[in-house]
């Protein structure tokens, strides 16, 4: 680099310095809070997952041995290659409803469509709780969905299976991360000029033609954030396959509470919320990644 | 001289050189760097931090993140009870190294004491608890959780409490883990009225020496939907669950003490001090009644009357007294009995955290709890037993809904423990951990 001669500044006008300190300034109370209430507490966690755990205490004697339980236990990966599986359906699921509705919302509803971004984005400040118990009264044996149906005379009896099943979790997960994956679509779709597809309207493409080949590679990149914001998120569920899913839909998520909740075992499940964090974001960014086929 | 201007032009150079390092501008990418070696300084600082402490001392003092409090598990409140077995031992806790001493000293007028446990069980919602407070000038700080573990948390931690609840599965596991400490009953001016059945429960003590002060108990029955169970068709025994008929009817809780216990001794074992073969039959058998006849594990008894209500499960051994009340609120009626193995049983009890400060203020409000009218209001207030033998005459008919014949003396199947010893001393028993494993599998 070179030497200034002493006593002379650089040659970069002070006022576009200035304005790059003051971009660093702004950015750093949201980087402060970022390392310690998320970088710090994940470290840590990272850290007790080596230790070894004897007669309800954390020894820091290092070792690997939780990683192998969890790598080898039978019990990890039923729950693991179940809860990967239900993930990857109910955030499939969600993209799919997620992009036709955010098309829509910009650009058919036209006037309406803060309206209904509004409606959207509050679904997302109901009491996560409130919400998974009110699925039970929709799906249960007295609930909503039975009730009309029995009314109606269509069955004779309550639908169990739609309670305390896979598709329960299927069903909530997807009413929770619907909001979340219509949020980076709805900002993808922003860029999408309305000249584009009048532009292939006026040289004789259809709707879907329209869809496919314009829309659809301008807004990939929000539909790969939305896919890995649903699936990650899904994957982390513990709360809903408990209260949902009955008896056997079960993920990591219930098996590291257990851990951590019934045997006191708090490195053993550290390890397994390592492994699961780590995998799901693999996971997540390779099948976002072979998306790209989509738009070639 | 010729020295000296060698000295002072090199040290020009090194000014300039130092400026125009310090005043160089840091573009984005420079930034970037910046920012990111900041993050990897602070996590692997944090990463060595955590690895440098001393064996002697605890692991990280961040606590974890616990779920929503409402689909904590209640389970750990369950119809269990403690251990009549091989005992674990607890080096350093034996009766002689408890040296009595006085009854607790009087001067906490003014202290404050610092709770935490479930709501109601602070003495908050009793009377008479209340007018002892006020008469000694003492504030009562209550932090209210959703299961224990969250008290095994929060004492790792290092937050200081002076009075924190125990439940009777967890009592051997928190002495073990060294977080609360040996209770000298010389301090309890009740303890000896206390219904001997629960002061000799082997839950509670632990080489001879009691843990905690039992302040409520339940004696574990099963709980059903009348209009759902007729009477003919009422299990005597838990294996009468396994019948075809039960197919989907049934809600647990997910934790494998009370099945385990009961459909151990339906199968005429020495429950709960099982043999690795045995906990391997006894897990064997109920895998169908997990996976067939069980439609929903309940989360607290309050998740279990719902449950119950809603017609989502007909019986559920997850049951409490108390959710006959529950359930009457919503407009419905529940009913419960007992299986003939055995009843279970709970207790909830006041210990003594290890790095409590205010000891004499905890001594003197447990004492004042299980004193005979506070522990008859607190017994009407939890909807348990009371736990001082003469409290009952103090509760009208109508609450008093429990028999008290199952703590007068100490007895088999109510309070035996049905968890399996924590460190059993012969090798082939199975211990509290395997049986937790052996449910995790069968319930994966």
């Amino acid at each position: 680099m070179a030497v200034a001669i002493a006593g002379s500044a650089p040659s970069r006008p002070a006022g576009r310095r200035s304005r790059r300190w003051l971009a660093f300034a702004q950015l750093a109370p949201a980087l402060l809070y970022f390392v310690v209430f998320f970088i710090g507490p994940f470290a840590a966690l990272f850290a007790l997952s080596f230790f070894t755990f004897s007669r309800f205490d954390f020894l820091p004697i290092l070792t690997l041995n939780n990683y192998i339980n969890v790598l080898t236990s039978e019990t990890f990966q039923i729950l693991y290659l179940r809860t990967i599986a239900l993930a990857l359906l109910a955030s499939v699921i969600v993209v799919a409803i997620a992009y036709p509705f955010t098309y829509a919302l910009t650009f058919v509803f036209g006037r309406r469509r803060q309206l209904l971004y509004f409606l959207v984005l509050v679904s997302l400040f109901g009491g996560y709780l409130v919400r998974i118990y009110a699925w039970r009264s929709i799906l249960g044996a007295e609930g909503v969905i039975n009730g009309t149906l029995l009314s109606l005379g269509i069955i004779d009896e309550p639908i169990r299976w739609i309670l305390n099943s896979p598709f329960a979790v299927v069903v909530a997960l997807v009413n929770f991360l619907v909001p979340l994956a219509v949020l980076p679509i709805y900002a993808a779709m922003q860029n999408v000029s309305p000249g584009l597809i009048e532009a292939g309207r006026d040289l004789g493409s259809g709707s879907w033609s329209i869809t496919r080949w314009i829309v659809l590679p301008l807004v990939m990149p929000g539909v790969r954030v939305a896919f890995i914001f649903t699936f990650i998120a899904a994957t982390g569920e513990f709360a809903i396959p408990s209260l949902l899913g009955g008896t056997e839909t079960a993920f990591v998520g219930n098996h590291i509470q257990f851990q951590i909740g019934q045997t006191l075992n708090w490195p053993l499940g550290a390890a397994m919320a390592i492994t699961l964090i780590v995998s799901a974001i693999a996971i997540s960014f390779a099948l976002a990644a072979s998306t790209r086929w989509l738009v070639r | 001289m010729a020295g000296d201007e060698q000295i002072s032009a090199r040290d020009d150079m090194l000014r300039e050189y130092l400026w125009a390092k310090m005043h160089a501008p840091v573009g984005r990418r420079g930034f970037l760097r910046l920012s990111g070696g900041i993050v990897v300084a602070t996590a692997g600082s944090a990463f060595l931090a955590a690895c440098s402490t001393g064996a002697a001392t605890n692991g990280p003092t961040v606590a974890p993140t616990n779920g929503p409090t409402a689909v904590a598990s209640a389970a750990a409140s369950l119809g269990t009870s403690a251990p009549s077995s091989p005992a674990a031992s607890v080096p350093g806790a034996t009766a002689a190294s408890i040296a009595p001493s006085a009854v607790a000293s009087a001067n906490i007028d003014g202290s404050a004491i610092n709770f935490i446990g479930l709501d109601g069980e602070d003495g908050m919602k009793v009377d008479a608890a209340a007018k002892w407070r006020a008469a000694r000038q003492i504030t009562l700080t209550s932090k209210y959780i959703g299961s224990d573990d969250e008290v095994f948390a929060a004492v790792k931690a290092g937050q200081v409490y002076d009075i924190a609840m125990t439940f009777n599965p967890f009592m051997q596991r928190f002495a073990e883990a060294k977080i609360i400490q040996p209770i000298d009953t010389s301090r309890l001016t009740n303890w000896n009225d206390m219904f001997e059945g629960l002061r000799t429960a082997d839950f509670l003590n632990v080489n001879g020496v009691p843990y905690g002060v039992p302040i409520a108990w339940g004696d574990g029955p099963y709980v059903y939907n009348p209009k759902k169970v007729t009477e003919a068709e009422k299990p005597s025994s838990i294996l009468d669950l396994l019948d075809p008929k039960w197919k989907k009817r049934l809600i647990l809780a997910d934790d494998p003490g009370f099945p385990f216990y009961l459909v151990g001794l339906g199968l005429g074992f020495p429950s709960p001090n099982l043999t690795k073969d045995q906990l391997k039959q006894v897990a064997d058998t109920c895998r169908p009644l997990v996976k067939e006849q069980t439609v929903a594990f309940a989360k607290t008894y309050a998740d279990a009357t719902d449950l119950l209500v809603r017609s989502e499960g007909d019986l559920t051994t997850l049951g409490w007294e108390a959710m006959l009340n529950f359930a009457k609120d919503k407009g419905a009626t529940l009913a419960f009995d007992f299986f003939k193995e055995a009843r279970g049983g709970w207790s909830d009890s006041m210990t003594i955290p290890v790095n409590a400060e205010n000891i004499d203020g905890a001594y003197a409000y447990m004492d004042a709890i299980i004193s005979p009218e506070i522990s008859a209001q607190m017994a009407v207030s939890l909807v348990s037993g009371a736990v001082n033998q003469k409290s009952p005459p103090l509760i009208s008919a109508k609450d008093n809904i429990y028999n008290y014949d199952v703590v007068r003396t100490r007895q088999s199947g109510v309070f035996e423990d049905t968890l399996a010893p924590e460190t059993p001393t012969d090798p082939n028993i199975a211990s509290h951990q395997d049986w937790l494993d052996a449910w995790a599998k069968l319930t994966a």
